[in-house]
């Protein structure tokens, strides 16, 4: 195995080029991999050390558009201990693995890994971010919600990698939140998750994002129960009213860590929960980046 | 403090734990930090199947391989059939097992194994080997293995100790104290509960370990992670055929045990490479491998039918188990024993009482001994029925356990009757704190306030309940300890003591033991413990035997050497011996003058009749006084996810005196966590053809600080007669607690009896659907 | 082969390590740093934490090659001069040590903490330490030997270990 640490964005997209290797942005997830006999690659490209790919900022994207920058090599340790993020990224980022490994783990590689109970995963997509790939001969950027392609698959070609992840600055004037359950508190892997966002006006839900992740191959969102809420008063709803609705949108499978029957219950609690949390407060709670 | 307690200068202390320097500081003190040049490391093929005959294996590829120093499998290995538990000779379990062999009985049974240069070239020259399996038809529930027609695991000629090899049962208990039959006619009332308990394991944070070498002499060493370092060296000797006397096994410190080390795995292995090869060989399980190939808590069906009075007091009791020893019946009919052995004499009351089951063989993984060793599995059916007979008998459930728990001075006929698998030893009860475990736990937990009243935070519900218990300390007129006291002459002791220190601080409370005769602080003791060519014999740290009878070995040596010095000393102060006594490491005459110790050891060393300052001593327990435990447990149950919290933990445990109060609160703790585990989360999960599923600790889950309840631990003393400095063991009896008391609170809170551990949110969601349908 | 140069507990080392071996694996078996255990090989029971720039991590999960240029120390840098750490003291005074396997790393993860918070909330240190695992203690007497440390810091704030702003 070679292994190979690029200074630079571009030559790490060039390296990439080259050689097909596997990008090692942390490394908590693809050690566990390689160590088990699940991988074996021939080059790895360790990016986590890229200044510019570290940090969290206020940007101008593809669309002029202001936005909040998340470097791909940003630790899950920093995501979750940030007060420029929404709370439920860093919710989210803080259910990740032990404190040991949120230190070494980054959220490109938490997104990349593209593990169905990937914690950071629901929340993304309730945030509608947009990922910016890089490649030798540029980039391109897609959204969350096209980015998943099935567990442990995404759109990433073989030549790109992930360089920043975008929030709309206006994400950070939500609310939001996220829950998980999990077999045990700590270190626990997500038998389901669910994550919201939402801006109440006059009491009313609107600008509704409801995410869950761990219940079907990609994380979903889950629109129909989106347009059920939107413009309804969090005291008119109740946890049976929108079962349905949610169970139309999951597709949940058994396996070692859970059944599929019971995700399905437990997932309507999750988000009937975040939903709660969300609307008990009155504006976004974080300062936007920068600030 | 009882008052024969009160007087003890180092006893009854929270002294520091005398290898806590070098654990604090990381010294290499474990197995695998002693790095030997030139070692082989060695790495074990697991079968694929759960049932298989090996038709051929053909091991040239991997011996060809640069780097290979050897490789074994059941061609080149003795064939001696024996157990892998390391219990007392004769061992109590059959038989049953061949280092390799030409058929595997369980998904990760052993095939080959290969040492190399590197684990690398082990990993390779693994694979390089090219194995023809026929596969078995396999034996995968309990219910499958007494059918008729049922595959024979173990249809081999030379096994022996299997009760019934055609049907693969390993064990069979049946034992009647009156006549259950009258006795549950007579009764007003009738409960029934069975209970399932699931596949467990330890999951010491070392996995099995063993380093093998030869020393100067050519004799083997083997410096090796166990409980069981005397039977480590007797075991090895008859399954490799070589003279005891070859052997020399040293325990160095352990990262912990809990039972699964009690068992003879991986030593025969890594000693015969040694043999082979001339060097030293490293055999260490990966984690994948413990769950997949050590030992596992017998996963039992128990049934509890109790018979009661309309008053309360219980007339029959009858418990029948059905146990899994998996592929191997290593503590098959003990654990199976102790199942009724260490439960039924609690409610000694009943006057009919019937006992009986069978341990049966499965190709699933392999039971083993296990903290707790079966009475955790009896208590949970056996707490959840006086709960739900308190509950027919609208009486509350404390009241109905006062009325019927075993008092200080009786005695149960099941005593007698049950023991180590075979008849047990008749024994009353000198020391019993249990009212007062019961009394200062229920006000802890704030019973009367809380009990019945559900209290409903969103969608948490509160409940409380309890259980209690008794476990035992050793195995009476089997286990043996021996302890050899020698005094330095700058008025040092070393203590050497075969007994062996999980973590668990034995070597530090054994010392504050032979401190309090000898009259020294701790720090004089210089303990070597746990090496079989330098300390005496002692059967090892199991059935909560260390304090109360390597304890008694110890305190007896002491007290010889006592005898000795006070024998040195008396003409030096011109008294007479029977007079003086030690302290402040000194002897003193009545008058008040006093001599150094290490004046009285210069002159038995150097000036008058001289000779070495020094003694032995054994201990055979002719009883198993037993702890007791009051438990509480305050939970809160999700009625939307099924989530059990618990909120609150309360035990009082009565363990005579508590030699060193910190340590035994820390045996408390970690049996309660180990059992909160058990029963809420920790489940070893088997696909249709009996592989583990979850072999990691990403899935099976353990305790994590964040899963740590609020957890009260008080130690209710009492003076064990019998034991040394009034103690009694309190390595177990913690474990037995959380299941039935965190059961029988989630009855409390939302109404639903679980009988089936652990009670996982799904469980625990699916009974209260039912439950509400 | 790779050439890498750090430092460990403050001295410069230099290694040619394959690209597969993990720090863990440089530190037991190259530097003979065996206070640093391993016990599940792939992150999940913090045996092997070090402090990789002052974080915990676990270094099983790292490859050495990945710690080119960083600063690690481990458990055999805590006792100064044979002088235990004020962390250490408190491990044995609180009986927070059973089998001891887990210890190293449950105090390099407290390191971490205490460097970081001088005064920990019981909250942030179950957090801080939640990814370690004790089977022998039950977490108690660990917590309560982190309160001890941070407590007898807070007071003894002229000491060698207050000077050097680390919790020793």
């Amino acid at each position: 195995m070679r292994y190979l640490k690029p200074s630079s964005v571009s030559e790490a997209a060039d390296v990439l080029e080259s050689s097909r290797g596997m990008i090692l942005a942390g490394g908590t997830d693809a050690y566990v991999y390689m160590a088990e006999g699940f991988c074996h690659p021939e080059t790895l490209i360790d990016i986590s050390s890229i200044d510019t790919l570290r940090g969290i900022y206020v940007a101008t994207d593809d669309r002029e558009e202001e936005v909040i920058r998340i470097g791909a090599c940003t630790t899950i340790a920093e995501i979750a201990a940030s007060q420029d993020l929404p709370t439920c990224l860093r919710q989210g980022a803080r259910a990740v693995g032990s404190p040991q490994i949120r230190n070494l783990g980054t959220i490109g590689g938490n997104v990349c890994n593209a593990s169905p109970c990937g914690d950071t995963l629901a929340p993304l997509l309730c945030l509608d971010a947009r990922f910016v790939l890089r490649a030798s001969g540029g980039t391109r950027v897609i959204a969350c919600e096209d980015f998943f392609t099935g567990p442990k698959k995404t759109v990433l070609k073989p030549n790109e990698f992930l360089e920043f992840i975008e929030l709309p600055a206006s994400s950070c004037g939500k609310a939001s939140a996220f829950r998980m359950i999990g077999n045990r508190k700590g270190q626990a892997i997500s038998q389901a998750n669910a994550s919201v966002s939402l801006v109440m006006v006059d009491g009313r839900m609107s600008d509704l994002r409801v995410a869950v992740g761990s219940v079907a191959p990609v994380p979903l969102r889950l629109g129909k129960l989106e347009e059920f809420l939107t413009g309804k008063r969090v005291k008119e709803v109740s946890l049976a009213m929108f079962k349905e609705p949610i169970l139309e949108g999951i597709r949940p499978i058994d396996d070692v860590r859970s059944s599929a029957s019971y995700r399905q219950e437990v997932t309507v609690a999750l988000v009937f929960d975040a939903l709660a949390e969300c609307a008990s407060k009155d504006s976004g709670e974080c300062e936007g980046a920068g600030a | 403090m009882s008052d024969r307690a009160k007087n003890f200068a180092t006893v009854g202390k929270s002294l520091r734990k005398v290898d806590g320097v070098a654990l604090v500081t990381g010294k290499p003190e474990f197995v695998a930090d002693l790095q030997l040049p030139d070692t082989l490391i060695v790495k074990v093929l697991g079968s694929p199947f759960a049932h298989a005959r090996i038709v051929s294996i053909d091991v040239s590829a991997a011996e060809a391989m640069p780097g290979v120093a050897c490789v074994l499998t059941h061609k080149n290995t003795p064939t001696t059939r024996h157990t892998t538990a390391g219990q007392g000779f004769p061992e109590p379990s059959p038989y049953d097992t061949r280092m390799f062999e030409n058929k595997v009985r369980f998904v990760g049974d052993r095939v080959a194994a290969v040492a190399a240069d590197s684990e690398e070239i082990a990993e390779a020259a693994l694979k390089a080997i090219r194995v023809e399996y026929e596969e078995l038809p396999a034996v995968l529930s309990i219910d499958e293995a007494r059918r008729d027609g049922a595959p024979v695991i173990h249809d081999e000629p030379d096994s022996t100790g299997i009760y019934d090899v055609v049907r693969n049962i390993v064990a069979d208990v049946d034992i009647d104290v009156g006549d259950v039959v009258q006795g549950f006619d007579e009764s007003d009332e009738i409960v029934e509960v069975t209970c399932e308990t699931q596949y467990a394991q330890h999951t010491p944070i070392e996995t099995h370990v063993v380093l093998s070498y030869l020393d100067s002499a050519n004799r083997l060493v083997l410096r090796t992670s166990t409980q069981v370092p005397f039977h480590v060296r007797r075991i090895v000797a008859q399954t490799l055929g070589i003279p005891m006397q070859q052997i020399r096994v040293i325990k160095p410190r352990i990262g912990g045990g809990f039972g699964t080390k009690q068992e003879i795995l991986l030593e025969d292995v890594a000693g015969l490479i040694s043999m082979r090869t001339g060097r030293p060989a490293l055999l260490s399980l990966t984690r994948k491998e413990e769950f997949a190939s050590s030992r596992t808590r017998h996963p039992m069906r128990v049934r509890v039918k109790l018979g009661a009075m309309k008053d309360g007091r219980l007339h029959a009791i009858e418990m029948e188990a059905t146990s899994n020893t998996g592929a191997y019946g290593s503590h098959g009919l003990t654990v199976l024993a102790n199942t009724g052995s260490k439960t039924l004499p609690l409610y000694n009351k009943a006057p009919n009482a019937h006992f009986y089951g069978q341990a049966v063989y499965t190709n699933l993984p392999v039971g083993g001994a296990y903290r707790g060793y079966g009475a955790t599995q009896g208590y949970f059916p056996l707490e959840t029925a006086m709960d739900e007979m308190a509950d027919r008998l609208g009486m509350d459930p404390i009241e109905l356990r006062r009325i019927n728990h075993i008092q200080l001075g009786e005695t149960s006929p099941i005593f007698e009757k049950l023991g180590e698998g075979r008849e047990g030893v008749s024994q009353t009860v000198k020391s019993c704190e249990l009212p007062r475990c019961i009394e200062i736990g229920s006000e802890r937990i704030g019973w009367s306030k809380k009990r019945g009243k559900r209290l409903t935070i969103g969608p948490w519900v509160h409940g409380i309940g309890m259980s209690i218990m008794m476990q035992g300390s050793g195995i009476p007129e089997i286990d043996m300890a021996a302890a050899t006291i020698k005094m330095n002459e700058d008025g040092s002791f070393n203590l050497l003591i075969g007994a062996t220190d999980l973590g668990t601080g034995s070597d530090t409370i054994l010392a504050q033991i032979a401190a309090e005769v000898l009259g020294v602080p701790l720090d004089k003791m210089l303990v070597v413990s746990s090496d079989t060519d330098l300390t005496p014999f002692d059967v090892g740290a199991y059935a909560s035997s260390t304090t109360y009878v390597s304890g008694m070995a110890v305190q007896r040596a002491a007290e010889k050497v006592r005898d000795q010095i006070v024998r040195v000393a008396a003409p030096l102060l011109d008294a007479s011996a029977d007079e003086l006594t030690l302290r402040d490491n000194a002897v003193f005459a009545p008058a008040g003058t006093s001599v150094s110790l290490a004046r009285v050891c210069q002159r038995a060393m150097y000036e008058t009749d001289q000779f070495q300052i020094g003694a032995t001593a054994s201990c055979v327990p002719h009883e198993s006084p037993a702890p007791f435990l009051a438990n509480f447990a305050e939970v809160a149950v999700n009625r939307e996810t099924g989530k059990v919290k618990v909120v609150h933990y309360v035990a009082a445990v009565d363990c005579g005196v508590a030699i060193n109060p910190q340590l035994a609160e820390g045996q408390m703790e970690g049996a309660i966590v180990n059992g909160i585990g058990y029963a809420l989360t920790e489940e070893m999960i088997l696909s249709s053809k009996g592989r583990v599923r979850n072999p990691s600790l990403f899935d099976y889950k353990i305790p994590g600080m964040l899963d740590v309840p609020p957890m009260d631990i008080i130690l209710v003393e009492s003076y064990e007669p019998t034991g040394p400095m009034g103690a009694k063991s309190v390595g177990e009896i913690g474990i037995n607690g959380p299941i039935p008391t965190i059961a029988n609170a989630i009855y409390d809170a939302v109404g639903i009896r679980l009988t089936e551990t652990p009670f996982t949110p799904e469980r625990v969601l699916q009974a209260m659907k039912e439950a509400s349908s | 082969m790779h050439t890498i140069r750090f430092t460990v507990n403050g001295h410069v080392e230099q290694a040619t390590v394959p690209a597969t071996m993990t720090l863990l694996d440089l530190l037991r078996d190259r530097l003979a740093l065996t206070g640093t255990k391993e016990g599940c090989g792939i992150g999940e029971c913090g045996a092997c934490t070090v402090l990789l720039n002052g974080n915990p991590i676990t270094s099983c999960l790292m490859l050495a090659v990945e710690a080119d240029g960083s600063d690690i120390e481990t458990i055999e840098g805590e006792a100064i001069g044979g002088e235990l750490s004020v962390l250490q003291q408190a491990f044995i005074d609180e009986g927070a040590t059973q089998c001891g396997f887990c210890t190293p790393g449950m105090i390099m993860s407290a390191r971490g903490l205490l460097n970081r918070i001088p005064d920990p909330s019981h909250e942030e240190i179950i957090e801080a330490i939640a990814g370690n695992l004790c089977r022998c203690t039950g977490y108690e007497a660990i917590i309560s030997a982190i309160q001890l440390a941070a407590a007898r810091l807070s007071q003894d704030i002229g000491s060698r270990d207050a000077q050097e702003g680390r919790a020793r």
